[in-house]
């Protein structure tokens, strides 16, 4: 059964399946394989299914083109101001371009994690503690531009570089934290003592605004009770006033009732007559003849009668002195 | 080989005869049989090795029936069955590489893995001028080197190839 063409069959079946096996390739998603013709580099097989020449061409590497993450080891900075902080990070890259990564740098990871570190080691050197805590945005994209520029000619994009974890010596942040501590306190003192000073002022003045409108009371008071008097004297004064017109009311009602018994009987007296003489003199002194005949005609009646009954006194001449001069209105100053 | 197979063990031996004199019992139906065991190894070993051999192992057996029907039964033997094994295995390939081809064009996400490719048509902001030909583009939350004509920083520009790892980008208007 086994002669020669049998075996002729069975080792062709042997050649087919490693021929099959060899030549025909499926390309997972996410890969890129390279295919070298002899040793040298001819194409790159996207995902799928591709068949190679048998013999000639063979898988070279197989080259991961999804994004990645490789961690950037701890390594002790020198910072500007002499702080020695342990850093570590974290870069993402994706090769883009699979032959140039896959021939272009050996052992692409390790030449990017090396990278990044010197170039950490310089950024970061070049900064203070304080500019190095708050400021990693910027520390993050100095690092990507260098970084990005030395791996372009791999065929590779670093996306991001971020750094994890700045941990700066242990004394330091002991110290950084009584700093905090210290401000915190210093804030919460500055407040408390602000709360004091209001309350002593408002103390104050509320004790003032009592003590003000005390005395404002007592002043109200003080002039109610004026008007009070006032109008308790008034209403008196009215009734004083009043009794006091009325005597004179009564008292002028005698008078002309005497006065017209007088007119009546005529002057009495030399005297009497020199009096209305005097009235008459004193009265024309002030205001002229005017008043003298505003005397009215009872006095000038008793007048006439006085010169008629004979006894009106001589006409003497009154000299020009003090009466004369009181008599005289103030014309001008006096 | 064949000596290498009789001077195995007796075990090995009785069981190799077995297994021939079963093969030669059943006739045709063997490389049918054969065919459904690779294509069933095919579909639960992950990758694609057993695919080829199966097939062709079927289509060799409906050869072996056709040629027993017609009475060549004495013309197609062994080793011409399996050479037309090996053979057909080869054209399977190609045949199947053919059908996949048709399917490889229509794909949800045609650039898939290509980076670069995802970017044409969006419309990006230049963050360090682009100065004798080469600046730097911000895109989403990483920077880009671009290439193309000097354009001056904070202007819009679209991206309209690769070139790399590089984009090649004209003026937005």
């Amino acid at each position: 059964m086994f002669g020669g063409f049998e075996v002729f069959g069975l080792l062709l079946i042997v050649l087919a399946v490693a021929a099959l096996w060899s030549t025909v390739k499926i390309v997972p998603q996410g890969y890129n394989y390279t295919v070298e013709n002899f040793g040298r580099y001819t194409r790159t097989l996207t995902p799928g299914l591709h068949i190679l020449v048998p013999i000639i061409e063979r898988i070279g590497h197989h080259v991961n083109v999804k994004e990645q993450v490789i961690d950037i080891p701890s390594q002790d900075v020198i910072t500007l101001d002499n702080a020695m902080v342990r850093v570590d990070g974290v870069a993402f890259f994706q090769v883009l371009n699979a032959a140039k990564s896959a021939y272009e740098v050996e052992n692409l990871e390790h030449a990017t994690i090396n990278l990044t570190m010197t170039n950490i080691r310089t950024v970061m050197g070049s900064m203070a503690l304080d500019e190095l805590l708050s400021n990693r945005d910027k520390i993050n994209s100095q690092l990507l531009h260098v970084v990005d520029a030395a791996t372009e000619s791999w065929g590779v994009k670093v996306t991001r570089i971020e750094i994890k974890d700045i941990a700066p010596p242990r004394d330091l942040i002991d110290s950084m934290a009584r700093q905090m501590k210290a401000e915190r306190e210093k804030r919460a003192q500055i407040l408390e003592s602000e709360g004091l000073r209001q309350a002593a002022i408002l103390k104050a003045e509320g004790a003032k605004a009592a003590v003000v409108l005390e005395a404002e009371g007592r002043r109200e008071a003080a002039f109610k009770d004026a008007e009070a008097r006032e109008r308790a004297a008034e209403a008196g004064s009215h009734r004083h006033d009043a009794g006091v017109e009325r005597h004179r009311q009564r008292q002028r009602a005698g008078h002309q009732l005497l006065r017209r018994q007088q007119l009546r009987e005529g002057p009495r007296s030399p005297r009497q007559c020199s009096q209305f003489e005097n009235h008459h003199d004193a009265a024309r002194g002030v205001v002229g003849d005017r008043l003298a005949r505003r005397l009215g005609p009872d006095h000038r009646r008793s007048l006439r009668q006085c010169a008629a009954s004979g006894k009106a006194p001589a006409r003497r001449q009154r000299p020009a002195g003090v009466g004369a001069r009181l008599s005289r209105p103030s014309s001008g100053a006096a | 080989m064949i000596a290498l197979w009789t001077l195995g063990s007796t075990g090995e031996a009785s069981a190799m005869t077995a297994l021939v004199d079963l093969i030669a019992n059943l006739g045709p139906w063997s490389w049918v049989i054969a065919g459904l065991i690779l294509m069933s190894l095919e579909t639960l070993v992950p990758g694609v090795h057993f695919l080829w051999f199966g097939l062709s192992a079927v289509v060799v057996g409906i050869v072996a029936f056709l040629a027993a029907a017609l009475g060549l039964d004495e013309a197609f033997s062994l080793p011409w069955q399996l050479v037309l094994f090996a053979v057909i295995s080869v054209m399977t390939v190609f045949w199947v590489r053919g059908l996949s081809r048709t399917e490889q064009a229509e794909t949800d996400e045609p650039a898939l893995n290509v980076r670069g490719a995802q970017y044409i048509g969006r419309i990006v902001v230049v963050e360090d001028a682009i100065s004798g030909g080469r600046g730097k583009v911000r895109v989403g939350d990483t920077l880009w080197p671009a290439q193309g004509s000097d354009t001056a920083k904070g202007a819009l520009v679209k991206i309209i190839g690769t070139n790399g790892t590089v984009f090649v980008v004209e003026p937005a208007v």
